[in-house]
């Protein structure tokens, strides 16, 4: 008896394992979290290049305003506002950005029109600091991932 | 809508019931062909990442050396020092291999700018060429391990916003300037007329609204005396000796601004002190040349920049322009006590402390003797009238020469024989760098 029910058993739990019904459906599920990772990894890297390249035509414009700014009153006011509308699509609160005239920082209008009026012909460099979010669905791909770029113009 | 609806049940009915169970070998397969796609997107998003920071480098390196055409250093070697090379200014802070294409950067003379060719290289321009070698991270699987991607950049010297200018025009008024220049490209002109000729072309190159531009002889003159610029008067100016002489003795026009009526003016403002001095005022013939005290220009050279230290406003660039024949040969009783000898070396040693103010001094020689025995009589070791004009300018670059047509003259790296187009030259020096595009001939 028992080996019969044995038997009935075995052949249930086989006819079971022969029946392939919804097979396709199983199987797209276990390749399903593949294909979104794919998927968000695609459309991440898309934004985080996509930042890569306005943070350096943002730092490239606003080092070229430091550079023609040693006449100007408000040279720190002008590089941001030439970083802010060469780069839409970033948080610009989150966008570190450091000046330097001739290896010194300056933060201010003030600070900045003392340091360019004696920098002439001498190097002015921008350095922007940008956090990316390369975070797919809850795994981080980079630890602390931070875009940098820089760029040094010589003062006309 | 409901024959839709009814498809899509019928379709996940199937795919529910679908017992072929090929969706794990289709998604093998195709998840290759996927990353491999990704792989490219990444591989290709970095390289044109790679470009666009080589091309902000490149830009940045054009300028750089444009700027240094100007200032008479070496373009090519400041080009490199901010261009992406490593630690050059603008190296990449990855270990890629970056390199200048082979021949540059290239030193150009682009006609079509208008810019005068200057320095010993006879260039207005420069082109940089840099190409970085950008590693495949996923394309080196299928045997594409890098690809090259160039950036270029070109920059005139010439045409870019302006520097504010402080200048002050030293001119030469002793008698010598009476004599006529027959290479002057005004016919039968004096070379007083000649240079104030000169000065019009200058400040038609200038730009009011930012550059101010005074006025100062030597010799020296009483106070108070608007001969030179005074419609009224024919009368001569008094000339003071170079012994009691003080600032306000050598300065013909303070620091003005009113020599055009505006950037976009064509022509000069007749009712401009500066200008009529300059004879452009419609009255009168300028400045005159009367001397009698000999010539001696270092205590103008040193008021010069004393007056532009004063007067400069804020990220202003000071600039002094020199002309004469550069033969300091003032006699014992007309000199300041203790400045009677070497009075040419005097002249140097002012220039050079204004250089080192940061001014640049253009010096212009007018007709210089490149005799050292007979220039510069006060000078022990000799030294040439020549040497002297050359001695004063900031760099080479910074120095003319008008031999008025006498072979074996006074010899300077840039191209002129003629006052006028000097001045033009000079004029145009002082323009701000600008990017040009690449196909600029």
């Amino acid at each position: 008896m028992r080996a019969s029910l044995n038997g009935r058993g075995a052949r249930a739990s086989l006819k079971a394992l022969k029946n392939c019904d919804g097979a396709s459906a199983v199987e797209f599920v276990l390749v399903l979290p593949l294909l979104l990772l794919a998927l968000f990894g695609i459309i991440k890297f898309g934004i985080v290049l996509n930042n890569d390249l306005e943070l350096s035509d943002g730092t490239r414009a606003s080092a070229r305003v430091i550079a023609i700014s040693r006449s100007s009153s408000t040279p720190w006011t002008d590089a941001m506002s030439a970083f802010r509308a060469s780069t839409p699509n970033l948080n610009q609160s989150t966008a570190k950005i450091r000046v330097l005239v001739n290896n010194a920082a300056c933060a201010s209008d003030a600070d900045c029109k003392t340091a360019l009026a004696a920098a002439a012909g001498l190097p002015a460099q921008i350095s922007v600091s940008y956090p990316c979010d390369l975070d797919i669905v809850g795994i981080q791909l980079v630890k602390d991932c931070t875009l940098q770029s820089q760029t040094t113009e010589r003062v006309e | 809508m409901s024959f839709s609806v009814s498809s899509f049940s019928r379709l996940a009915r199937r795919f529910r019931s679908e017992e072929r169970g090929a969706a794990a070998v289709i998604v093998a397969l195709s998840i290759v062909v996927i990353v491999a796609f990704m792989g490219f997107a990444i591989d290709i998003g970095h390289a044109l990442q790679v470009r666009r920071a080589l091309q902000g480098a490149v830009d940045a390196a054009a300028l750089a050396g444009a700027q240094e055409i100007n200032n008479g250093g070496d373009p090519v070697s400041v080009a490199s020092a901010y261009s992406a090379l490593k630690s050059s200014k603008n190296a990449f802070a990855s270990n890629l291999k970056i390199t200048m294409a082979p021949g540059f950067p290239q030193l150009k003379c682009f006609v079509s700018t208008g810019a005068p060719c200057t320095g010993a290289k006879g260039a207005n321009g420069i082109v940089v060429r840099q190409q970085a070698v950008v590693p495949m991270y996923f394309a080196q699987i299928v045997g594409l391990p890098s690809i090259t991607v160039t950036a270029t950049a070109t920059a005139g010297a010439a045409g870019g916003k302006p520097i504010p200018l402080n200048v002050m025009l030293v001119l030469d008024s002793t008698q010598s300037m009476n004599t006529k220049d027959s290479s002057c490209s005004i016919a039968g002109a004096t070379r007083i007329d000649c240079a104030l000729a000169g000065v019009r072309v200058l400040l038609g190159e200038l730009t009011p609204s930012i550059d101010q531009v005074g006025l100062m002889t030597f010799p020296p003159i009483l106070r108070n005396q608007s001969y030179d610029y005074d419609c009224n008067g024919a009368t001569k100016p008094t000339i003071e000796s170079y012994r009691s002489a003080g600032q306000s003795n050598y300065q013909v026009v303070g620091a003005s601004n009113d020599y055009r009526a505006s950037d976009d003016a064509k022509s000069l403002n007749g009712a401009s002190n500066l200008v009529r001095a300059a004879a452009g005022g419609g009255c009168g013939s300028g400045m005159s040349a009367v001397g009698g005290v000999g010539t001696y220009y270092a205590d103008a050279i040193s008021f010069a920049q004393s007056t532009l230290a004063s007067t400069a406003k804020q990220g202003m660039q000071n600039v002094i322009i020199l002309l004469s024949d550069g033969d300091a040969n003032g006699s014992n009783g007309n000199m300041p006590s203790g400045k009677v000898s070497n009075q040419c070396r005097q002249a140097i040693a002012a220039a050079g402390s204004a250089t080192a103010a940061g001014t640049w001094v253009y010096s212009i020689a007018y007709g210089a003797s490149t005799s050292s025995t007979g220039s510069c009589g006060t000078d022990n070791p000799h030294i040439s009238a020549c040497a002297a004009m050359q001695g004063i300018a900031s760099d080479p670059a910074k120095f003319y020469s008008d031999s008025m047509g006498a072979p074996g003259g006074c010899p300077s790296q840039n191209p002129y024989d003629e006052l006028v187009s000097i001045f033009k030259n000079v004029g145009q020096t002082l323009q701000a760098p600008r990017l040009l595009p690449d196909s600029t001939t």
